[in-house]
C-alpha cells in the first residue's frame, strides 16, 4: 500500500534526494538551490540557462528552486515525476523536452548576441517571450514553444505559489487536509 | 512464465470506479473476485493537499499518444493505481438526461443507448443512496423525477454568491450542483471541510472515491485487490469464451490467471486496447472486433473554462474543486445558433488555487513576471470561475488504435486520435460567449476565457443492439463472447453533457445486477 511515508521513502515526492557531505539527504527545492547542490541530469549551462529564463517568467523562481526541482523530476521515473509534463501528453523520459527546448533558448539568445538569458536586453526579452507564447521563434529547434514557456512557467509557478510558503505570500490560508511533510 | 493455479470466479481489470463497484457486488454476493489493478495501491494516507503531489494519481503506465486535429488530453484524465481516475475526480454527479439516451430516434445524430433512463432510474437511486449525495433536486428543472438527494447542498461560499447574480440577471436558472460529497455526516464517513482540495484525492473521505465507499465493501467481502499488476492479454479456450488474461507483476513476470467471468474496467483508452491486443487465429482483429468497432466512437467533453475578476473578495480557495452551482440551461440540443448541435452545462464557482493547469496563474498564459505576480496576488482573493462542458458526438473517426510499437508490458502501443466537428466548435463558441456574458452580468470588472481543453473521456467500447455498430450489448457482454464484460465510461454511446461517473456507476451497478440474476447463462 502506498502511502506518505511509503512515498517518501520511495523518493515520490516534491523533495530531492541529493548528496550532501556524502551522505543522501532530502531537501526542498528552495533548500537545494540555496546549497548550490550538483545537478543530476542537466549540465550547468542548461541549468543557469533555465534558472534565468524561469526566473524571469515568475520572480522567485530561482530562490524558490525551479532548477533543482526540475532536475530532479526529469530525473526519476516519469511515474513518480511531479511536473506538469505529465498532464501534456508528452511522451516521457522528460529529460529530452527540457534539454531540446534550453538548446533551442541557447540558440536564440546567441543570435541575439547574447550568451544566456539574463545577459538579453529587457525589450529583447520581452519580444522573445512574446514569439514563444505565440509560437513564431525564427530557427526554434525545440519542442513546440507556447509548450516549452508553458511548462517552464508552470514549474516555476508551482515552487513560487503551490508551496505552503507560496500560499501564505499571498495572504491566503493553505488548509492541508493532510499536509506536505516538508514545506511542499 | 508461472502459471496461477487458482481459478476465481470474477476476475476484473482495473481497480477504479467501475470496477470498485463491481466487485463489491459479486463479492458481497458470494462470488470469489480479482482485482487486477496496473498502477500502484494507494490508501488515503497518500492523498496529500498539494497540486504537485496529486500528479502521481495521473497515468504512469505505458505512454499513451493522442493525435488529430483536436488530441484529446489522456494524461490529466486518465487515473493511475487503486481508485483509478476516480480517485482524483471531484465528485460532480449530475445524472444524464432522458433525450441523452435517445439521440438518435430525437435528432437523427450519434446512436440511442440500448436502454433508456427509466432503465437506469433505479440503479441511479440506489447508488445515490449508498453513496450520499448533495444536493437540491428540487431546484434542477430539468428533471422530472424528483428523489431527493440524501444531503442538504454543500455551504456556498462569496464567489458562488458572485456567480449567482451572473445567471440572474440573464434568467439562466441554476441550482446547488450534485455532489458526491458529504454536506453532513453520512454512512460513517465525515461532512466535508470545504478546503478545496478534491482534487488531490480526499483523504478524510468525504468526497466518495473508490476508496470510500466500494472497495472497502469489497475487500470486507474477501475481494483482492492485486495492484502493480497490469493485465497484457485476453486468452480465450473456445471462440466465445475468455478462460483467464495475462498479467505481469513488478519486474516484469508475466502470469497467467484462470476466470470463469471477466470484467474490463480499465480506462476508455485500455480497454479497446486490451481487446486489440489479444488478436489470435479466432480473433484475427481482436477481441469483439469482427465489425471493426472496437476503439471507435471515443468521446470527450469539449471544455472551456471563463474567469472574472470581481471587486468584492471571493475567497476562491475554498470550496470544492467541482462546483457549487450547476445550470443545464443550455442543454436543449437543438436551441443554439446553426451550426451549433448538442448540450451543453456550466459548473459554476469551482474551488480555484494558484499553480496547476486548472489554476489562477494558468488562466493568463500570457503573463509573467511582474505582471503575473500582481495578478495572482489580486486574483486569488477575487477571481471566479466557470467551468462549461459541450456535448461531443461519436465519430468512428475519433477512436482508439494499436501502433506497431512494443510497451515495457509487451503490448502494441495505443494512440487515441480526435478532431472536434465545425458543429461541436460552433457549440464551444456559442458556450464561451455565454459564460463570458454570464460574468459581466455578475459584476466581475474583468472577465476572460481560457484555451478549449477537454474533460472526461467516454465511448469506445459503445454497447448497443447491433454487433455492427456497437461492442456489447445492452449490460456490457462483449457481443460474440459470452463472458467477457466491459465497465465503465467506455460503453456511453453518445455523452450527453453532463460529467460521466454517477451514469457509469449506476450502468456497473445495472449489469452486475443482471450477470448475478443469470450467472449460470454466461460461465
Amino acid at each position: 500500500m502506498q502511502n506518505r511515508r511509503t512515498l517518501l521513502k520511495a523518493g515520490l515526492a516534491g523533495l530531492i534526494a541529493a548528496p550532501v557531505a556524502g551522505r543522501l539527504q532530502w531537501m526542498t527545492p528552495a533548500a537545494a538551490a540555496e546549497s548550490g547542490l550538483k545537478l543530476s541530469s542537466l549540465t550547468t549551462e542548461e541549468g543557469r540557462l533555465l534558472g534565468e529564463f524561469a526566473a524571469s517568467l515568475v520572480i522567485g523562481a530561482i530562490k524558490q528552486g525551479v532548477v533543482p526541482y526540475i532536475d530532479h523530476h526529469i530525473t526519476v521515473p516519469a511515474r513518480e515525476s511531479l511536473l506538469t509534463l505529465r498532464y501534456l501528453d508528452i511522451m516521457p523520459p522528460y529529460l529530452g523536452f527540457y534539454r531540446d527546448g534550453l538548446a533551442a533558448l541557447a540558440a536564440v539568445c546567441r543570435q541575439n548576441g547574447a550568451d544566456g538569458w539574463a545577459d538579453l536586453p529587457a525589450p529583447t526579452q520581452s519580444a522573445l517571450v512574446a514569439a514563444l507564447q505565440q509560437g513564431k521563434v525564427e530557427n526554434w529547434k525545440g519542442p513546440p514553444p507556447p509548450l516549452f514557456y508553458f511548462a517552464v512557467r508552470s514549474d516555476a509557478v508551482d515552487v513560487v505559489y503551490g508551496t505552503m510558503a507560496g500560499f501564505d505570500a499571498l495572504g491566503i490560508p493553505y488548509l492541508a487536509h493532510i499536509p506536505p511533510e516538508q514545506p511542499w | 512464465m508461472v502459471k496461477t493455479p487458482d481459478s476465481c470466479d470474477v476476475l476484473i481489470v482495473g481497480a477504479g470506479a467501475a470496477g470498485s463497484l463491481m466487485a463489491a457486488r459479486f463479492a458481497a454476493a458470494g462470488k470469489s473476485v480479482l482485482v487486477l489493478e496496473a498502477g500502484p495501491a494507494w490508501d488515503e494516507d497518500a492523498l496529500i493537499s498539494s497540486h504537485h503531489w496529486s500528479r502521481r494519481l495521473r497515468w504512469g503506465g505505458p505512454f499513451v499518444a493522442v493525435q488529430g486535429d483536436n488530441p484529446l488530453g489522456f494524461g490529466f484524465n486518465a487515473g493511475w493505481g487503486t481508485g483509478g481516475a476516480a480517485l482524483h475526480h471531484y465528485g460532480t454527479w449530475p445524472r444524464l438526461h432522458r433525450e441523452d439516451f435517445l439521440m438518435r430516434s430525437l435528432y437523427g445524430r450519434g446512436a440511442d443507448w440500448p436502454l433508456a433512463y427509466e432503465d437506469l432510474l433505479p440503479h441511479y437511486n440506489k447508488i445515490q443512496d449508498e453513496v450520499g449525495i448533495s444536493g437540491d433536486v428540487a431546484r434542477e428543472d430539468w428533471r422530472s423525477d424528483h428523489i431527493p438527494y440524501p444531503m442538504p447542498p454543500l455551504p456556498r461560499s462569496r464567489q458562488a454568491d458572485a456567480l449567482e447574480r451572473g445567471f440572474k440577471a440573464l434568467g439562466l436558472p441554476i441550482a446547488p450542483a450534485p455532489m458526491a460529497i458529504n454536506s453532513v455526516p453520512y454512512r460513517g464517513r465525515p461532512a466535508c471541510l470545504n478546503d478545496g482540495w478534491c482534487d488531490a484525492g480526499c483523504p478524510i473521505l468525504a468526497l466518495a472515491n473508490p476508496l470510500a465507499v466500494y472497495q472497502p465493501i469489497a475487500i470486507e467481502n474477501k475481494a483482492r485487490f492485486h495492484a502493480d499488476s497490469p493485465v497484457t492479454r485476453l486468452v480465450t479456450d473456445r471462440t466465445d469464451r475468455v478462460s483467464g488474461v495475462f498479467y505481469r507483476t513488478k519486474g516484469g513476470a508475466l502470469h497467467f490467471q484462470p476466470a470463469r467471468l471477466v470484467i474490463l474496467a480499465a480506462s476508455v483508452v485500455h480497454n479497446p486496447a486490451l481487446l486489440l491486443n489479444s488478436v489470435s487465429s479466432a480473433h484475427p482483429d481482436g477481441i469483439g472486433n469482427r465489425f471493426d468497432q472496437v476503439g471507435r466512437g471515443v468521446m470527450s467533453h469539449y471544455g472551456v473554462v471563463t474567469f472574472g475578476m470581481f471587486e468584492e473578495e471571493t475567497d476562491p480557495h475554498l470550496g470544492v474543486t467541482g462546483a457549487q452551482w450547476i445550470c443545464h440551461a443550455g442543454y436543449r440540443k437543438d436551441s443554439h445558433p446553426q451550426p451549433a448541435f448538442g448540450s451543453f452545462q456550466w459548473l459554476a464557482a469551482p474551488s480555484i488555487k494558484p499553480n496547476d493547469v486548472g489554476g489562477i496563474a494558468a488562466s493568463r498564459f500570457e503573463l509573467y513576471g511582474a505582471a503575473l505576480d500582481d495578478f495572482v496576488r489580486r486574483a486569488s482573493l477575487h477571481i471566479g470561475s466557470m467551468v462549461g462542458m459541450a456535448e461531443q458526438l461519436p465519430d468512428r473517426a475519433n477512436r482508439v488504435t494499436l501502433t506497431t510499437e512494443q510497451t515495457d508490458w509487451g503490448t502494441a502501443r495505443p494512440v487515441l486520435t480526435n478532431r472536434f466537428s465545425e458543429s461541436e466548435k460552433a457549440l464551444w463558441r456559442r458556450m464561451r460567449d455565454q459564460g463570458l456574458e454570464i460574468l459581466a452580468a455578475a459584476g466581475a470588472t474583468e472577465h476572460w476565457h481560457g484555451p478549449p481543453m477537454n474533460a472526461h473521456l467516454m465511448g469506445g467500447t459503445a454497447m448497443g443492439t447491433d454487433p455492427e455498430r456497437s461492442v456489447t450489448d445492452k449490460v456490457g457482454r462483449v457481443h460474440d463472447m459470452r463472458n467477457l464484460f466491459i465497465a465503465g465510461a467506455g460503453l456511453f454511446p453518445t455523452a450527453g453533457a453532463a460529467n460521466p461517473t454517477f451514469t457509469l456507476h449506476a450502468l456497473a451497478d445495472r449489469s452486475a445486477a443482471h450477470i448475478l440474476d443469470h450467472w449460470g447463462h454466461y460461465i
